[in-house]
C-alpha cells in the first residue's frame, strides 16, 4: 500500500516551515490538494519586489485573499523598479489584517505616502521595519508612533543617510548637539510596550540624552540595536543598564566610544542578556566577568581577536563567540 | 519507582516502555489518565511495530526536554528549518519510513517530532519546481493544463521574489 503522508494537517506543519513566496508558488502547483493549503500560506506571509506589487494588487483586488495577507514584505532588489506610491497605499487598504510591514531599500516611497499608508493599517501593525528607506523627518516618526499605536517592534535601520551625510562629511562642528532627546521621546510615550527597538545605523537619533530620557523610558524592551550610533559612549551603557533589566539581545557594533567600563555597566545591570554584539576590543579580565555575570549567554560578538580563546571556551561553554572587522571609525 | 506501560502495535508486537517516556506522546499521556492505574497494554492500531520502535528511541533519547515549548520558540521553530545533529541521523532513513514515522507522530501528537519529519519533508521541496516535487513524492498532478496556467498568471508576483 503506498503511504500518503500529505493529509491537510500535514501539509500546514511543512508549509509552516516555507518562508519563500516562490518556494510557495511551486507547491501552489503540485495538486489541488496541496493547492489548498499552500494558498493561504502564500498570502499569509506574502515577499515581494515593488515591481511585482501591482500583480499582487491585482490579483488581492479580485479575490478575498488580501484578508489572508498578514505578513508583508517588500524589497527592492533592482535599483531601476521602486515602489509605486499609490499601489502600495490601495494594498495596505486591502489587507486589513495586515500585523507586520517590512519595506527595504523603497526609496521612492515619500514620508507622506508611508504616513498615508499607515493611516489605514498603521492600527493593526504589531510590527514595522523600515530599511534603507527614506530620510523621516523627526515630526514624521512621532507620527508614526501615533499611528501605530500597537507596535511591539520597531525596527529603522540606516534611515537617514541624507543628514548622516550631511553631519559626518559636511561636518557640523557639533553634530552631537544637532540630536534631540524629544522624538524619541514621544516614540517612548506613544509606544511603552515595545520589545523591540532597532535604531541602527541612525546616529542621528541617538546619543547619551537619548538613551537616558526615552530609550531608557521602555522597560518591557527586550532587544535593542545601537549599531553605529556613533555618539552613544559609556554613560549611555550605564543608563541601560540601571533601568532595562529584561533586555536579552544588544547590538553594538560600530561605537568606537564605548569601552570595558560601558559593557560592565550593561552586563551588571541587565543579566538576562543572551546575545551581546559589540565592537569593544575587551580586556581577558572584563570577559570573566561578563561570563560570570550572563549565565543565557549564547552568541557574543567582540572587536578583538587578541583574546585567549582556549580560556574563553571553558569561562562560557555555551557561547558562540565572533570577531567584527570594522573600518576605521569615521569621528 | 519507575512505572512502565505496555504499547502494542498494529503487529501485535509488545513494547514495555518508562510511563514518563511515553508522555511525549500527548495521545498516550491522554489515555494513561483515562485509564489510571490499569496495567492494560495500550493498543496503537495505526502504528507498525517498526516505526514505534524508532518513535520510541527518539522519545527516549528526548525524554528531558521541557514538555511544552513557549509561544516564542514555536516561532522561531517555524522560521527555521534546521534539525539537530541527532535529529538529523535519526532522521535519515527511507521515503517510505519517514512518512510513516510522520503519520505516526501525527497519531500519537508528538509536536516536536512531527516538526523535524516535516522540516525534512519542507528541505527535500525547497528549490524544486512542481514537476520535480510530484515525482520526488509520487503525487499525481490533478489540475488541468487550463487551472495551471490560471493559478500561474493569479499568482505571477511570487516568481519574481
Amino acid at each position: 500500500m503506498v503511504v500518503n503522508p500529505f493529509i491537510p494537517e500535514i501539509l500546514e506543519n511543512i508549509f509552516d516551515h516555507i518562508h519563500t513566496s516562490k518556494a510557495l508558488l511551486q507547491c501552489l502547483l503540485v495538486s489541488r490538494e496541496w493547492y489548498a493549503c499552500a494558498i493561504r500560506h502564500l498570502y499569509y506571509e506574502a515577499n515581494l519586489q515593488p515591481n511585482s506589487l501591482p500583480l499582487f494588487q491585482s490579483t488581492i483586488s479580485s479575490s478575498t485573499l488580501g484578508g489572508t495577507v498578514t505578513r508583508l514584505v517588500i524589497s527592492r532588489k533592482d535599483p531601476q523598479n521602486d515602489i509605486k506610491s499609490s499601489v502600495f497605499i490601495d494594498v495596505a487598504h486591502r489587507c486589513p489584517n495586515l500585523k507586520i510591514l517590512t519595506l527595504k531599500r523603497c526609496q521612492g516611497l515619500s514620508n507622506h505616502d508611508l504616513l498615508a499608508a499607515l493611516e489605514v493599517c498603521g492600527r493593526n501593525l504589531i510590527r514595522l521595519q523600515l530599511t534603507e528607506c527614506l530620510d523621516i523627518a523627526p515630526e514624521n516618526l512621532s507620527l508614526i508612533a501615533t499611528k501605530c499605536p500597537n507596535l511591539i517592534h520597531l525596527v529603522l535601520t540606516k534611515i537617514n543617510p541624507n543628514m548622516i551625510h550631511s553631519m559626518l562629511v559636511v561636518r557640523s562642528p557639533d553634530p552631537n548637539a544637532l540630536i534631540s532627546p524629544d522624538t524619541l521621546n514621544w516614540v517612548a510615550k506613544s509606544l511603552p510596550h515595545l520589545k523591540r527597538l532597532v535604531l541602527n545605523d541612525c546616529c542621528i537619533w541617538v546619543n547619551d540624552a537619548v538613551i537616558r530620557q526615552a530609550i531608557c523610558r521602555l522597560p518591557e524592551l527586550r532587544n535593542l540595536g545601537l549599531a553605529a550610533c556613533r555618539y552613544m559612549t559609556n554613560e549611555g551603557m550605564r543608563a541601560i543598564g540601571a533601568s532595562l533589566k529584561y533586555l536579552e539581545e544588544i547590538e553594538l557594533s560600530g561605537n568606537f566610544q564605548l569601552t570595558d567600563e560601558g559593557i560592565l555597566a550593561l552586563v551588571h545591570g541587565c543579566p538576562s542578556i543572551k546575545k551581546l554584539r559589540c565592537s569593544v576590543p575587551l580586556t581577558m579580565e572584563t570577559l570573566r566577568i561578563v561570563a560570570a555575570s550572563l549565565p543565557a549567554l549564547r552568541r557574543l560578538q567582540l572587536g578583538s581577536e587578541h583574546v585567549q580563546v582556549g580560556v574563553l571556551k571553558e569561562w562560557m561553554p555555551r557561547v558562540k563567540v565572533s570577531f567584527c572587522r570594522l573600518p576605521i571609525p569615521m569621528l | 519507582m519507575t512505572t512502565k506501560v505496555t504499547l502494542t502495535s498494529s503487529d501485535n508486537e509488545n513494547f514495555s516502555v518508562n510511563k514518563e517516556i511515553t508522555k511525549r506522546s500527548i495521545l498516550i499521556k491522554n489515555m494513561l489518565e483515562d485509564v489510571g492505574k490499569s496495567d492494560t497494554p495500550i493498543p496503537l492500531p495505526n502504528v507498525n511495530s517498526k516505526v514505534l520502535r524508532k518513535v520510541i528511541e527518539w522519545c527516549e533519547y528526548h525524554c528531558m526536554d521541557p514538555l511544552a515549548p513557549t509561544n516564542e520558540n514555536t516561532e522561531n521553530q517555524k522560521q527555521n528549518t534546521d534539525i539537530e545533529d541527532w535529529d538529523q541521523k535519526f532522521i535519515e532513513v527511507d521515503q517510505e519510513t519517514l512518512f510513516k514515522i510522520i503519520l505516526a507522530t501525527n497519531y500519537l501528537n508528538i509536536k516536536p517530532l512531527l516538526d523535524i519529519g516535516c522540516k525534512t519533508i519542507t528541505n527535500m521541496i525547497k528549490g524544486k519546481s512542481p514537476e520535480e516535487i510530484y515525482k520526488t513524492f509520487n503525487i499525481v498532478n490533478n489540475f488541468t493544463p487550463k487551472e495551471e496556467a490560471q493559478i500561474r498568471k493569479e499568482n505571477k508576483w511570487a516568481e519574481d521574489q
